[in-house]
């Protein structure tokens, strides 16, 4: 049988159908989660982005417009919603250096070695990550596992489709360049 | 294809973002370059690096708290809307009524009524308090019946009977003024018969309506 769209979902769920927030939330928590981690770069600040986010989506279904993607809109609310959160607490909007590691799906069978290894390479990546603007960040991570195209994020950073290409680049050239 | 603008696409190359056009020239160009093939490895390499970053896991106890949130949200958010519908649906039924007497005075509606019962051997010795009372019911049953179903439609129509019995009663309230002032020339039996016959019809329709729009509709929650 043929999956519900998520767009189809979001208006379901604008029309009463808690069954479909349930849907939702279960296609894209494991997405976000890892989005959010990986945005903030604080575990704790990214699991009340992540509370807030669904929440927000569930308040505000009656302002659900099916025009763009879902992915889309949860992902615009995300990130406003980590933007308000540094407005507030009067930081820059830079990435958050993690006092405790993040969570994540251990490898099958890892050595002491390859364990260590493994976790500084992560330890970079996080910094070398870190190191982006906010913007160039989302950018690339939004590009790199969300696999989505340039104008859908476009559209959640409110900047054009080129200027999405160029800040792209902007952010591996960097990468590209730290972790050498 | 110079080599700066080669470089320039890298990015949008990795991320499958090049149209076919800038691809074939760009595939060109780092065939016959060994310069921007060295690039491109150390840009595939960084772009590979930043996919294998594990994938975190969320925190059951996070998922726990957020789905609670939900629960507790959805639970709050229906007896608002409930009350807010209530209100609403009163006030908008009050609309239609008055605004069906203005169009049709309840006298003439009592008299239509009475014509339309004289064929029928089992209404013929009906009191004329009894026919305000069934023709005041028309001015309660089909503006409650209407409002109703939209409700139903816009709230999801839950609690049927308690709703409809809140907005009939409410309905019944606000329309007893009106009725006592268009009514005072009257006989007290008569308007008391309308009022009676607004009430019963308001109550019946209101609830009548919610449940055929909740029985159309049927949300989770």
């Amino acid at each position: 049988m043929k999956q519900p769209s998520d767009e189809a979902l979001m208006l379901a769920l604008k029309g009463g159908d808690q069954a479909a927030f349930e849907e939702l939330y279960r296609r894209y928590r494991n997405r976000l989660y890892a989005f959010l981690i990986r945005y903030t770069g604080d575990p704790s600040s990214a699991q009340d982005l992540f509370q807030e986010t669904f929440l927000r989506v569930f308040r505000d279904r009656a302002r659900y417009e099916p025009r763009a993607a879902f992915a889309t809109w949860l992902f615009t609310i995300a990130r406003n919603l980590f933007l308000d959160s540094v407005k507030r607490a009067g930081t820059p909007g830079t990435f958050m250096e993690p006092e405790t590691a993040t969570l994540s799906i251990p490898d099958p069978t890892p050595g002491p070695l390859e364990t260590l290894a493994q976790e500084e390479g992560e330890a970079v990546l996080r910094r070398a990550v870190a190191s982006l603007a906010e913007e160039d960040r989302a950018i690339l991570l939004l590009s790199r596992f969300e696999g989505m195209r340039y104008a859908q994020i476009g559209q959640i950073l409110g900047i054009s489709e080129g200027a999405v290409k160029v800040r792209a680049h902007r952010a591996l050239l960097t990468l590209r360049r730290m972790l050498k | 294809m110079q080599c700066q603008d080669a470089q320039a696409l890298m990015t949008a190359y990795l991320g499958d973002e090049v149209v076919s056009i800038e691809r074939r020239e760009f595939e060109e160009h780092f065939t016959n370059c060994a310069c921007c093939r060295e690039e491109l490895a150390a840009f595939r390499e960084a772009w590979d690096r930043v996919g294998r970053w594990p994938v975190p896991a969320v925190d059951p106890r996070v998922e726990r708290d957020l789905l609670a949130r939900v629960e507790e949200e959805a639970a709050s958010l229906v007896p608002r809307l409930r009350l807010t519908a209530t209100i609403l649906s009163a006030a908008a039924a009050v609309l239609l009524s008055i605004a069906a007497s203005v169009f049709l005075p309840y006298e003439r509606a009592f008299q239509l009524c009475r014509e339309a019962l004289k064929g029928f051997s089992a209404f013929a010795g009906l009191p004329d308090s009894t026919l305000f009372f069934i023709a005041g019911a028309f001015y309660g049953l089909i503006p409650l019946l209407l409002v109703g179903l939209v409700a139903a439609h816009l709230i999801g129509g839950t609690g049927a009977l308690w709703h409809g019995t809140v907005t009939g009663v409410a309905f019944a309230l606000l329309m007893t003024p009106y009725v006592l002032i268009v009514c005072s020339a009257l006989p007290g039996i008569f308007t008391a018969a309308i009022l009676a016959g607004i009430g019963l019809g308001g109550l019946s329709g209101s609830a009548g309506g919610l449940w055929l729009g909740s029985r159309a509709r049927r949300p989770a929650w």
